[in-house]
């Protein structure tokens, strides 16, 4: 009886039907899915850290090193496990030939390395170490999947032929965000190389006790060893090479959890729907002695049927599309030892769904207890609430026209009925702005005041090295003479050690020079402008505890000095740690130079850098919206195909929810609209009515959408950007997002409103407003 | 006398499942200017499908309706809804209204379809029904504030708002205690007075009793007719008592 039941419904509700299993569905496939990439992508970071045996602390250095004194510092220290020292050969991009790819544009720091003795391999496709022969070259695995290398081409480093043979997995600087890619070659060819370069020292340490790496940290700085370089820990590998996927699978999971809010919504909404057609029949089944659990049945059967074949669909299509978004995973960190995990999870989280469903269907159905079933049998459902007191009475208005004010009145009456449709429609402005804002302000040039430099030009680098007086004057001279350069500043780079609330001493890398030639924006406070001021990016003030208007110790060679911390910053580059001040300290050790220039044409930029790469061979140049292009390239371009996506999503969504809102509404309304029909109201009238409605609850959805997504959508997207250092983001948008979307939600809505209530049209009068 | 309904051998089915039953075979009747009659029948004879086909309210198999002269079995859907907001009033056995309206909203909507801009006359107009059927002071209360007997009167208003040429009502005292029963007769037979023709479906003999004219109706047929002429209060028991032994011998 059951099975009759439920299949004549479903075919007399076809459209109803499938929408719900729709919703479920997507809920099924996107709570399975990030089940499979979460549980792959640690995965696969476990296993490529494994694999490659990371080091649980690096120290880069750039300059002369002292090994033997390290090798006493690391036999001395009872947590070091293992100790090396690497060579980082760094070669200019401009002197690196892939096949027709020249890498001169590439802002990466290439260098070469063979591969290590004890641990920290370079390893291949399979997860072994690599063992290249003479004249092999292996290349970092982003070149591959930027298409600028391929097997079997001719590479030329510094005028040296090789043959790339094939591409390495580097668990230290395989993301694009990691600011330096590793090339593999053969001792000998090393040798030969290593005249063409700069040698910089991959200082690495494993460690017996990594919850004591913050100790062993402050312990190597207090020993004074070779710090001129950034220091890294196998944590921050884990984050850097979790990033970029780790963010896509937020995104899913955020337009999961909203997908999974609307289902809800949607079952809910149906079934009350469902239960107040069916009133007449729960009564009289009431009143002929069937238990509440067997009339219960009969719902739950129905929804049970859509949840399972919904559920099925959707785990098998998380199996499907986990393929391709794996991929990127895969090719970067390789498989995961726990790929069947994630199949047990997703299998896990399709049986919760289900459960939710079912869960959620019985108590919704608790409101059958309510039921008379005597008043269900006179009556009918009872009546809707009405507006205790009414303001706006059609006879008085002389505004509108009269379909019009119909609509709008029957929405403001039947708030909780429209209730549903509202937060759909807001939600999917929501959904469909947030993204689209936060490409638009990572892709705006006004970005660029997030990444700690201001909105220059040009960026020439120069790290500390013997000749570095007589290039820093090469450099300067040049920068004087030149003609297309408008403005340029000189910040240099100093390391320096300061005191944290604790007592304890830290290295702090201070950037001094005038902050406010090219100024950033402080998203708290402002630059240093007296040389007791200091300024500190939010990782730095974060790990200091200090606020604007804090005193922190800075010590060098000169002694301790007290400064005032003037504004904080949000920085990403250099391991968003660094801080800003005017005064100079000739006593510290420069770490680097940097010039930020201005042109008179922005035009010539290209051309510029070029020719300033080659009359200063020794710096590095950089074409700053070239830089956020390839630092942020690929992240800026998963921010896009997420924000296409989720306009899709959120017009698909609009669109269905529209439709099968308007379906219900229309069979709600059935005497109502037999009754307009009956005195004279034409199928034309009744479209207004409805279309007055379905834009009604759309303008106020977009409105609140957009107030939403610009109030709470910027701080999750804050929030998101915050773990890349950016703090206090401020959405840039574009007219489009508010003009063209809401176009578009309005024509997808129309569409749907004229198709759910084509069938208005349809009504017989007789039959619907006899009784 | 000028005939405002003039319907020919209609006939009309209702697909039920797989069978099909047909409800009205090959009605024929003419309703003149000024008329008040009355549809009396069985449950099932057809009485109710008869006046929603007449009214242009539902389409017919076969058979020819006029309207003042006017076909409506050629009508299209936005014709034969013009005729019925204009020229037609309708009172339903359930007073169905748009809940979210006030009471004299209500009443005016199918003049302020076509006359937006004279919603204060409209407004006026529909007072002075209200005045007219003893509910005046109800004008701006919500539908689910008043009585049903209150509610039904409204529906009256609202069937002349447009000043109609004919009021059809199905059974519009079906659902009413016999007070109110008698209040709504006495509405309908001062709007007939004053040259509105009525069409009533009705089960109740005492109500047909106060028209001019009974049509009984059994299986989808007018089997008889009952002319009363027009009523004068002193002898309605004896009218009652005439449809009642008419409608038994209908009935057997």
């Amino acid at each position: 009886m059951y099975y009759r039941m439920i299949r004549n419904d479903l075919l007399r509700n076809k459209l109803i039907s499938i929408t719900m299993m729709l919703f479920i569905t997507a809920m099924t496939t996107l709570v399975s899915l990030v089940a499979i990439l979460t549980i792959n992508l640690i995965g696969s970071i476990d296993t490529l850290t494994k694999q490659a045996e990371v080091p649980d602390f690096l120290q880069m250095h750039n300059g002369d090193i002292d090994t033997e004194r390290l090798q006493s510092f690391a036999a001395a220290h009872e947590n070091v496990k293992d100790f090396q020292v690497l060579d980082f050969l760094n070669i200019t991009g401009a002197k690196i030939q892939l096949g027709e790819n020249s890498l001169m544009d590439n802002i990466q720091d290439n260098g070469f390395s063979t591969q290590s003795p004890k641990f920290d391999y370079l390893l291949d496709l399979d997860g072994q170490p690599i063992q290249p022969t003479e004249g092999e070259l292996y290349v970092p695995i982003g070149y591959m999947k930027e298409g600028i290398a391929q097997i079997g081409d001719e590479a030329k480093i510094a005028g040296k032929a090789f043959q790339i043979v094939g591409f390495l997995r580097d668990a230290q600087m395989n993301s694009p965000l990691a600011s330096s890619k590793r090339f593999l070659v053969h001792e000998k060819d090393y040798q030969e190389l290593v005249s063409e370069g700069t040698l910089e020292y991959l200082i690495e340490f494993q460690l017996k006790a990594l919850s004591k790496t913050n100790e062993f940290e402050t312990a190597y700085a207090d020993a004074g060893l070779e710090a001129n370089g950034p220091t890294l820990t196998s944590g921050l590998f884990k984050i850097i090479n979790g990033l970029s996927d780790g963010i896509m699978i937020a995104m899913i999971l955020l337009v999961g959890f909203l997908i999974v809010i609307i289902a809800f919504m949607c079952i809910r909404f149906t079934l009350l729907t469902k239960i107040e057609e069916d009133y007449r029949e729960i009564g009289t089944m009431k009143a002929i002695g069937l238990p509440l659990t067997d009339i219960k049945k009969i719902y739950v059967a129905k929804y049970a049927l859509l949840a399972l074949v919904g559920c099925l669909i959707g785990l098998l299509l998380s199996f499907t599309f986990s393929g391709p978004l794996l991929e990127n995973i895969r090719l970067y960190m390789g498989e995961s030892d726990y790929a069947s995990w994630s199949i047990l999870l997703a299998i896990f989280g399709s049986m919760v769904v289900f459960l939710l469903v079912i869960g959620y269907i019985h108590f919704l159905l608790r409101r059958f207890r309510k039921i008379s079933a005597a008043s269900a049998i006179r009556t009918g459902s009872p009546e809707e609430k009405n507006a205790r007191k009414n303001y706006f009475f059609l006879s008085k208005n002389r505004v509108l026209p009269t379909n019009v004010f119909i609509g709008i009145k029957d929405v403001l009456s039947r708030k909780k009925l429209y209730a549903t449709m509202l937060i759909v429609l807001l939600l999917s402005c929501f959904i469909m702005v947030v993204p689209w804002n936060t490409y638009q302000t990572v892709s705006s040039p006004t970005f660029t005041k997030y990444l700690g430099f201001g909105d220059m030009d040009l960026m020439v680098s120069m790290y500390q090295s013997d000749e570095h007086v007589d290039n820093e004057q090469q450099v300067v001279n040049y920068l004087n003479e030149s003609e297309s350069i408008e403005q340029f500043v000189q910040i240099t780079s100093k390391s320096f050690k300061a005191k944290k609330e604790d007592g304890s001493e830290e290295k702090i890398v201070i950037e001094l020079g005038d902050h406010n030639a090219f100024p950033i924006e402080y998203h708290a406070g402002k630059a240093p402008e007296q040389p007791n001021e200091i300024a500190l990016s939010s990782m730095n003030a974060t790990e200091f505890e200090k606020q604007v208007g804090d005193t922190i110790e800075i010590i060098s060679d000169n002694g301790t000095e007290t400064f005032v911390v003037s504004g904080i910053y949000s920085n990403i580059l250099n391991g968003g740690k660094t801080a800003k001040a005017i005064s100079s300290d000739e006593s510290a050790p420069t770490m680097r130079l940097n010039y930020y220039i201005k042109l008179n044409d922005t035009s010539q930029i290209a051309g510029t850098a070029k020719e300033m790469s080659e009359a200063l061979p020794f710096v590095k140049v950089t074409d700053a919206d070239n830089h956020k292009q390839q630092v942020f390239g690929a992240t800026i371009a998963s921010i896009k195909t997420a924000a296409n996506v989720s306009l899709i999503v959120a017009l698909f969504i609009t669109g269905l929810v529209s439709l099968l809102f308007m379906k219900l509404l229309v069979a709600k309304d059935r005497p109502a609209i037999a009754m307009l029909k009956a005195i004279g109201f034409t199928n034309q009238d009744l479209s207004k009515q409805y279309t007055t409605r379905g834009m009604f609850i759309l303008i106020i959805g977009v409105a609140g959408g957009s107030i939403l997504a610009n109030t709470f959508g910027e701080s999750i997207a804050g929030m998101v950007m915050a773990s890349f250092g950016i703090e206090a983001l401020t959405f840039v948008s574009h007219p489009i997002i508010y003009l063209g979307f809401p176009v578009l939600m309005l024509l997808v809505t129309l569409l749907a409103t004229k198709i759910g209530t084509s069938q208005a049209g349809k009504i017989a009068i007789a039959e619907n407003i006899k009784e | 006398m000028k005939k405002v309904i003039n319907a020919q051998h209609i006939h009309k089915t209702f697909a039920a499942e797989k069978e099909k039953v047909m409800v009205l075979k090959g009605v024929s009747t003419t309703i003149y200017k000024g008329e008040f009659v009355s549809v009396m029948g069985p449950s099932g004879s057809g009485k109710s499908t008869l006046l929603y086909t007449l009214s242009g309210m539902d389409t017919i198999d076969s058979g020819e309706i006029t309207f003042n002269d006017q076909s409506l079995t050629v009508c299209g859907e936005t014709e034969l809804s013009d005729i019925r907001r204009q020229q037609m009033g309708f009172v339903f056995q359930q007073p169905t209204f748009l809940k979210n309206l006030a009471i004299i909203d209500n009443i005016v909507l199918p003049a302020l379809r076509d006359n937006r801009k004279k919603g204060k006359e409209l407004a006026n107009k529909a007072k002075q029904l209200l005045e007219r059927t003893g509910i005046g002071d109800l004008a701006y209360r919500m539908t689910n504030q008043v009585s049903g007997g209150q509610l039904q009167r409204a529906g009256i208003c609202r069937a002349l708002i447009n000043e109609p040429k004919m009021i059809f009502a199905d059974e519009p005292t079906g659902a009413l205690n016999s007070k109110s029963a008698e209040e709504i007769m006495k509405n309908f037979l001062q709007i007939n007075q004053e040259g509105t023709t009525i069409l009533l479906v009705t089960h109740d003999a005492k109500v047909a009793a106060q028209s001019e004219r009974v049509l009984f109706m059994k299986d989808g047929q007018i089997v008889d007719e009952l002319h009363l002429g027009k009523l004068s209060n002193p002898f309605l028991e004896n009218r009652t008592e005439k449809v009642t032994r008419k409608m038994l011998k209908v009935e057997m």
